[in-house]
């Protein structure tokens, strides 16, 4: 029913209402794939940056009172998180 | 389709309908994508909003100098890392833990790692997410595969791999974040 909606459509002659495949196939969520590796690269960026602190934790000067360093790991964390549902999600797109 | 039927007033159903069913499904499963596509963008926005609340405590100092001397550090250790690559083969290094080397393992590079590839030892003593070196070798211990971020962390494991294994749950029990991340 559809096919011969679209078939209408195309020739001028119905298919009120349905969504042209041009208009389908460029929607705005089509850049997703951009966007989400954009993210991935920023934030495995900052976690690296976390990374290398805490590989040379002992060796630094002064790294910071043990409370805020724990608050850095914290900020690791979240930002472990943040990647996976991205990763996710960018595995499903 | 348009010069199979041109201006003709009548076409023969088994010419056409074929071709209008398989019009028919193109369109719906572009639709269905579009539409995952447009659900995908909106989880997307609501991740999005999680990032405007992460912030960035380390200063440009303390990267500064985690850098430099990283830098320093991660070359050597990258050469002793590659040289227990290459020359250690796979051996059983404890009660029932095996460490399996790239070069003697089929398929090393497949193993599922557990923890998502974190170093247990770190997440057990220190809460720490640091990621496991599979170039150190690949523990498997009661079906549980695990690597770790430096060869005191090894040691540790092996010493006592029943006791890391219960206290990552312990420590998840702590920090709930780190069940999903974990993949506990």
């Amino acid at each position: 029913m559809i096919g011969i909606r679209l078939f209408n459509r195309d020739i001028g002659k119905g298919g009120v209402g349905l969504e042209s495949f041009a208009e389908i196939i460029n929607h705005p969520a089509r850049n997703l794939i951009g966007d989400l590796n954009t993210e991935v690269a920023e934030i495995m960026e900052m976690s690296d940056r976390y990374t290398m602190f805490f590989n040379v934790l002992s060796e630094l000067p002064d790294p910071g009172a043990a409370p805020l360093i724990e608050h850095y790991k914290q900020e690791l964390t979240y930002k472990r998180q943040f990647l996976i549902y991205i990763l996710e999600l960018k595995s499903d797109v | 389709m348009k010069g199979l039927i041109g201006n003709k007033s009548s076409i023969p159903k088994d010419q056409v309908y074929p071709k209008f069913d398989s019009l028919s499904q193109i369109y719906s499963q572009l639709l269905e994508e579009k539409n995952l596509a447009i659900l995908r963008r909106d989880l997307f926005k609501v991740l999005l909003d999680y990032k405007e609340t992460m912030t960035n405590s380390l200063s440009d100092v303390l990267i500064r100098e985690s850098k430099a001397l990283y830098a320093d550090k991660a070359s050597k250790l990258r050469v002793v890392e590659e040289h227990i690559a290459a020359n250690t083969e796979s051996q059983l290094v404890g009660e029932n833990i095996i460490r399996l080397m790239p070069n003697s393992t089929p398929d090393f590079m497949h193993i599922p790692l557990d923890f998502l590839g974190f170093c247990l030892v770190n997440i057990v003593e220190h809460g720490l997410l640091m990621p496991g070196k599979p170039n150190l070798g690949v523990f498997k211990y009661n079906e549980k595969y695990c690597v770790f971020a430096d060869q005191d962390s090894i040691e540790k494991f092996v010493a006592e791999p029943n006791k890391y294994l219960e206290e990552v749950v312990e420590k998840c029990r702590q920090m709930p974040e780190l069940i999903h991340l974990l993949k506990m």
